[in-house]
């Protein structure tokens, strides 16, 4: 039995007899989860183009963009790992770390790219030693990246007392954040082309690779994933290693946004990284997921983030109105499905 | 149970839950209060006056130095506490006292676990930070009526011996003043003010309030609040916020935050955003670190900064200390000394040897407390 043969994700992900042909375009939508999800956004930002004249203009656009940039590029890792059964709560903790670190290579080395290789450099040690411990130990990785995100936040204090400055100026890397791939006839910030890139990517690996659908299938059932011969162990060694190299590139984005590295940045982060997985139709049992889940649920919450600023709201209800909103959708998401399986 | 009974238990619930509310604000309204030094006596005064002048090589006669002061801090790991625990030990050491910290990290439990600790090893004084002033309170009261002198730092708690703080609304008031000059001579003499904040705290509300103050009073209605947003005091979360209020108030050309980090993170989301930054005036308050220093000293759009020189801070807190364990009557509110810090002032407070900023004491000490409270 192969990995193709136990599950792939249209398998897994979308119920059969949900759609038929004659289904109405509605029903079609809101027969799967990201279908159900861009109704979402498309109904938020409805509202919040009501309620805010700014908040459907280029500026605000790119603006929202730029900053679901740094959760979903983290977000598309954490799919990964989640379809595998594993999660990796050290993400928020690698954004102070990695941060700082790669802060003070760029003032040493004064190369955009030691920087970047720093990040990622970071990002697969970090991954090795979640990966080694979880799966050599047998401990749970909620409890080994619990302890991963203590100890980098640790060392992220221990190696400075302070923001570590941008004293290299190096006007390269202020574009990365800042600016701009595309200026005519919109502008389309670097962080949100970084985004769509590792968007195909992680697409194209998840559904057209065999990688995609072992890890469907590993996450399925894992017991019959390995006597069909998929490799477990470097399976998940894989993810946990994308994963944090993923937080890696997301901080060195954050830096560049900051103009320093900030020894407390990121708290919450790995909650709102796993939150929008989940909200994107994953599961923490594994198997499901898909990245245009990710990418929308991350885009739906940024969004309400944004429109509680725009609005000029408590920004303290983001994080009020971000759990409502993965509890409702979760919620409607059960009765869709209860409604597809029943039709 | 019938229709009338459902009703009572209802209106039942409803009365308590506006009970609950009215206290809630009882609670809110009593965060705000400052103490007066209008309460002071002339005993406070002169003690008052005394710590201002104490110098370890010559204590006042028949003085005992206390052998152990412990500070229970609530968020050592920024660059506030740092300076600010550093000046205590600079000065312990002056004394010739062993001086000890003790973090809370934000974590309330783990704060009064700590006085707890300083209380079982006998302390001679202990300095504390509140993680929740209102919280705080039956702990520090019941510590201080073993008789240990309890030197509070930038919140008032109750059962504290003296608190050692600016003046936040009138430091945010001198800075905003000096803002709306700027505006007057550099932005045609309107200001469209977004308030990088953090609503949680008395203290920041309050340096908040008196920029917005100290700005109009000069500018009258010319200065006006386009938002005010929560940065959490934390530069990642100010960027985002401020960039969001950036895009609906593109028209904004003063940033003000509450701290360095949320004063700088405004002005990162500005200049990302790909606005004028020759139209813009950044207002800091703090200048805690070299982030704030250096940002002055560039020339940009951060003119000035509320400094409130936490190495200095560190000294009268061990001084105050050292006066209280000898019996030295004390105001409830030891005013520390802030005002606007700007490029062309900061050599005076501040020598730069390097990287590093040594502050000049004589300097920080002469600055005018007058009127403050």
């Amino acid at each position: 039995m192969s990995a193709e043969q136990i599950a792939s994700p249209t398998q897994i992900e979308r119920p059969s007899g949900s759609a038929g042909s004659g289904a109405s375009i509605a029903q079609r939508l809101l027969a799967s989860p990201e279908g159900y999800l861009f109704a979402f956004i498309v109904l938020v930002w409805m509202f919040l183009a009501a309620k805010s004249t700014v908040f459907l203009t280029e500026r605000n656009i790119g603006v929202l963009l730029s900053q679901v940039a740094l959760i979903a590029v983290t977000g598309f890792g954490m799919t990964l790992l989640l379809i595998a059964r594993e999660v990796d709560l050290s993400v928020g903790s690698m954004q102070a770390f990695v941060g700082v670190v790669a802060m003070q290579a760029l003032n040493e080395w004064h190369y955009l790219v030691v920087g970047i290789v720093v990040a990622i450099l970071l990002g697969v040690i970090v991954g090795t030693i979640n990966a080694g411990l979880t799966l050599k130990l047998g401990i749970t990785s909620f409890i080994v990246t619990l302890a991963m995100m203590q100890i980098l936040r640790g060392a992220a204090y221990t190696s400075t007392n302070a923001a570590v400055q941008n004293e290299h100026k190096l006007s390269s890397f202020k574009r990365v954040f800042n600016g701009a791939a595309v200026e005519d006839p919109v502008r389309i910030p670097w962080p949100v082309v970084i985004m769509a890139i590792f968007f195909v990517i992680f697409s194209l690996v998840l559904a057209k690779t065999t990688f995609g659908r072992s890890l469907y299938a590993l996450g399925s059932n894992p017991e019959a994933a390995a006597l069909s011969g998929i490799h477990v162990w470097r399976l998940k060694t894989i993810c946990f290693v994308v994963t944090s190299v993923m937080a890696g590139l997301s901080a060195f984005m954050l830096i560049a946004r900051m103009n320093s590295g900030q020894n407390n940045a990121g708290f919450g982060f790995e909650l709102q990284v796993i939150g929008a997985v989940l909200l994107g139709g994953a599961s923490l049992a594994g198997g499901k997921g898909t990245i245009l889940g990710t990418f929308l649920a991350t885009l739906l919450l940024g969004s309400l983030n944004n429109g509680i600023t725009l609005m000029g709201y408590n920004p303290n209800w983001q994080w009020a109105v971000t759990g409502i909103i993965i509890l409702v959708a979760v919620f409607l998401d059960s009765i869709r499905r209860r409604y597809t399986q029943e039709s | 149970m019938t229709k009338t009974s459902l009703w009572r238990g209802w209106a039942a619930r409803f009365a308590l839950a506006l009970v609950a509310l009215l206290a809630l604000g009882q609670i809110a309204v009593a965060q705000d209060a400052t103490p007066s030094p209008d309460g002071a006596t002339a005993a406070q005064m002169e003690g008052d006056a005394l710590v201002r002048g104490l110098d370890p090589t010559a204590p006042p006669d028949g003085w005992t130095i206390p052998g152990k002061v412990g500070h229970v801090t609530n968020y050592l790991v920024h660059e506030w506490y740092q300076n600010l625990t550093k000046g205590e030990q600079a000065r312990a050491d002056e004394w010739g006292i062993d001086f000890s910290i003790n973090d809370a990290n934000l974590d309330l439990n783990k704060s009064l676990a700590a006085v707890d600790d300083y209380l079982a090893q006998n302390v001679d004084v202990l300095n504390f930070t509140p993680v929740n002033e209102e919280a705080s309170g039956p702990k520090i009261t019941e510590a201080a009526t073993t008789g240990l002198p309890i030197i509070c730092e930038s919140s008032p708690t109750d059962g504290c011996t003296t608190l050692v703080s600016i003046d936040d609304y009138a430091a945010g008031y001198k800075v905003g003043v000096w803002a709306g000059d700027y505006v007057n001579e550099n932005l045609d003499g309107k200001a469209v003010i977004l308030d990088v904040g953090l609503p949680a705290l008395s203290t920041t509300v309050n340096r908040s309030q008196g920029f917005v103050d100290g700005i109009t009073s000069v500018l009258g209605e010319n200065a006006t609040v386009a938002q005010s947003v929560d940065g959490n005091g934390l530069k990642d979360v100010a960027v985002q916020v401020s960039a969001d209020a950036l895009t609906a108030h593109p028209d904004v050309n003063v940033i003000f935050g509450i701290n360095d980090d949320s004063a700088l993170g405004g002005m990162q989301s500005y200049e990302a955003a790909g606005l004028d930054m020759e139209n813009l005036l950044v207002v800091g308050f703090g200048c805690e670190g070299n982030a704030c220093k250096d940002a002055l000293m560039e020339g940009g759009p951060y003119k000035v900064s509320a400094a409130m020189f936490p190495e200095y801070q560190g000294r009268l807190l061990i001084d105050a200390g050292v006066a209280a364990f000898n019996s030295t009557e004390l105001a409830p509110h030891t005013i520390a000394p802030s005002t606007p810090m700007t490029a062309d002032n900061l050599a005076e407070y501040y020598t730069k040897e390097g990287d590093t900023y040594t502050p000049n004491f004589e300097a920080i000490a002469a600055i005018s407390i007058e009127g403050e409270k």
